[in-house]
């Protein structure tokens, strides 16, 4: 069965983008874009990784990170985050929080299949 | 000559090139004439308060009465040495650089001069960089759509096999996202390009917004409904920026949510009742007070009696919303008058206050405000209600026995001995 991800990222076309090179590398995935029953979702869907951005409407993806770590059903979730936000003191916010790695737009895409493996198939 | 009889000689020089007679001299110093005259053909030594005084009335620096300005050149060019680090000694070095080479003393002192001045500049700049929230915002708009490009035109040029309508759709989006680039580099350029030219240029898209309502007089009852508030916004050429675009259409959404809440017949027909107390319409309306405020100042002249103006502001003080009044400045760029109602509301939520205010601007005036800070729910569970502080301002219709002295912002403001004092003011020294 694929491996699920959840796609947490209001900008429209960096959706798609995402979407369709995960889906065609064989993942399953799933979009939500905003961040105010950001947390909810995680917990309903509980995917095998979720990509979070951090700028979002509602609620930060700092803050759905920390409450997923704090309270989230399943709080071991691996979490990248995503964010145009690239200077020391986020990545270590991100890090203190529990992010499972970080990544500083613009990426390319490569990058981003490449982390998505490296945390959900280890 | 030594040095005492050389200030005599300074003075009468310094006198005479600026075309001051002897006696006039004397008696802005308070000394006679005849003394003056002493001093002057360095018949008699002066120093101290006596100087200082000369000085002054000169339009000179003291120093170099006594000194001369070669002393003072050397001073500065010791002090400029200490500056960055170097150690000049009492060798005499610098004051034969000075005798010597005194148009390559004086350059260096320029020079540093200048040099100061521009690390002043590059640290504001940086701390512009840094702290500007607009600036920020805009970086972050330019960053997440080169990244949109950057992922669909990996994929258009990387991808095989690639189904027809995928790369139509990609094409579309990379159509889209390079207009919107475009749009916010130019404004970002736009934007830093304003530097420190005149203050009426919009600067961020609150400042747009504001130029937007200024235009229209801070009124829309020629608007029948929620889609034609949008469609103004969509087709006006003030709203440049896309984040200002965005601030007018939630601007709209508010405004006609407030219409929703009491039509117009029931608004004019409270105002014909009570006049415009927002507490009293709110209150027979059965609305909340902000929603009263804002149909105030957004409805048509012809339906006030008074002008009101309004200043909203966040938790934090940042004004959202200003509708100026005639003599009450709400300044551009934070940092308020303290003792302003507004901000006190903030401490007492869900209590209107009522206070008479004199505002010793340049225009001035005693207005009538009244204040009220409404909480919003959470933004999620564990953080703190968000709070609304709105200020409605009319001008006083009658007196009262002793309105509170406000100012527009402490940096221009002249009250002194004021206890909220934040920063010197321009206009005066007190702090």
């Amino acid at each position: 069965m694929s491996k699920s991800i959840l796609l947490i990222e209001d900008e429209p076309n960096i959706v798609e983008a995402i979407n369709f090179i995960l889906s065609r590398d064989g993942w399953k995935v799933a979009t939500h874009s905003n961040g105010h029953d950001a947390n909810q979702v995680i917990d309903a869907k509980a995917p095998d990784l979720v990509i979070l951005d951090v700028m979002l409407p509602g609620k930060s993806g700092f803050d759905i990170l920390r409450d997923l770590r704090g309270s989230g059903a399943k709080p071991d979730t691996p979490v990248l985050i995503l964010t145009a936000r690239g200077q020391n003191k986020d990545r270590e916010l991100a890090y203190e929080l529990g992010a499972s790695d970080f990544m500083s737009k613009p990426f390319s895409n490569a990058e981003v299949l490449s982390a998505v493996r490296r945390l959900v198939e280890g | 000559m030594s040095e005492n009889v050389s200030v005599g000689s300074r003075i009468r020089e310094r006198r005479v090139t600026i075309g001051l007679k002897q006696a006039d001299l004397a008696a802005k110093v308070g000394i006679s004439a005849s003394y003056l005259n002493l001093i002057e053909h360095n018949r008699r030594r002066i120093a101290g308060k006596l100087l200082l005084q000369l000085g002054e009335a000169l339009g000179i620096d003291p120093q170099l009465l006594s000194e001369g300005a070669q002393a003072s050149i050397v001073a500065r060019l010791r002090e400029s040495a200490a500056y960055y680090g170097e150690t000049v000694g009492d060798d005499g070095s610098a004051a034969d650089f000075a005798a010597r080479y005194p148009a390559w003393a004086q350059l260096v002192i320029d020079l540093d001069r200048k040099v100061r001045q521009l690390e002043q500049t590059v640290d504001g700049l940086s701390d512009r960089l840094s702290h500007d929230p607009h600036l920020a915002t805009s970086l972050h708009e330019v960053l997440t759509t080169v990244t949109a490009i950057r992922s669909t035109s990996s994929i258009l040029a990387e991808t095989q096999d690639i189904e027809p309508e995928w790369q139509m759709r990609f094409h579309r989006n990379i159509n889209e996202d390079s207009q919107r680039l475009a749009e916010e580099a130019q404004s970002l350029v736009s934007y830093l390009d304003m530097g420190s030219n005149d203050g009426a240029s919009a600067s961020s898209p609150w400042d747009e917004l504001e130029t937007f309502f200024l235009e229209h007089e801070y009124s829309f009852s020629h608007l029948v409904d929620r889609e034609q508030g949008q469609s103004l916004v969509d087709n006006s050429s003030l709203l440049k920026m896309r984040a200002s675009r965005m601030l007018a259409h939630r601007f709209f959404n508010q405004y006609f949510d407030d219409i929703a809440q009491v039509d117009d017949a029931t608004f004019t027909a409270a105002l014909d009742r009570v006049g415009q107390d927002a507490v009293l319409i709110a209150a027979q309306c059965g609305v909340t007070i902000p929603t009263i405020m804002r149909r105030l100042a957004f409805a048509p002249k012809d339906w006030l009696e008074t002008p009101v103006g309004l200043a909203v502001c966040d938790g934090s003080g940042s004004f959202f919303l200003r509708k100026p009044l005639a003599g009450f400045h709400v300044p551009r760029f934070g940092s308020a008058c303290p003792l302003w109602p507004l901000f006190g509301a903030l401490q007492s939520p869900m209590r209107p206050l009522h206070m008479t205010l004199t505002h010793t601007g340049r225009e001035g005036g005693t207005f009538h405000t009244v204040a009220y800070a409404d909480l919003a729910p959470p933004a999620h569970a564990g953080a703190f209600p968000m709070v609304q502080s709105y200020m409605l301002i009319t001008p006083a219709q009658s007196t009262v026995a002793a309105p509170l002295k406000v100012g527009a912002a402490c940096r221009v403001c002249a009250i002194s001995g004021c206890k909220s004092r934040r920063e010197m003011s321009i206009l005066s020294e007190d702090l």
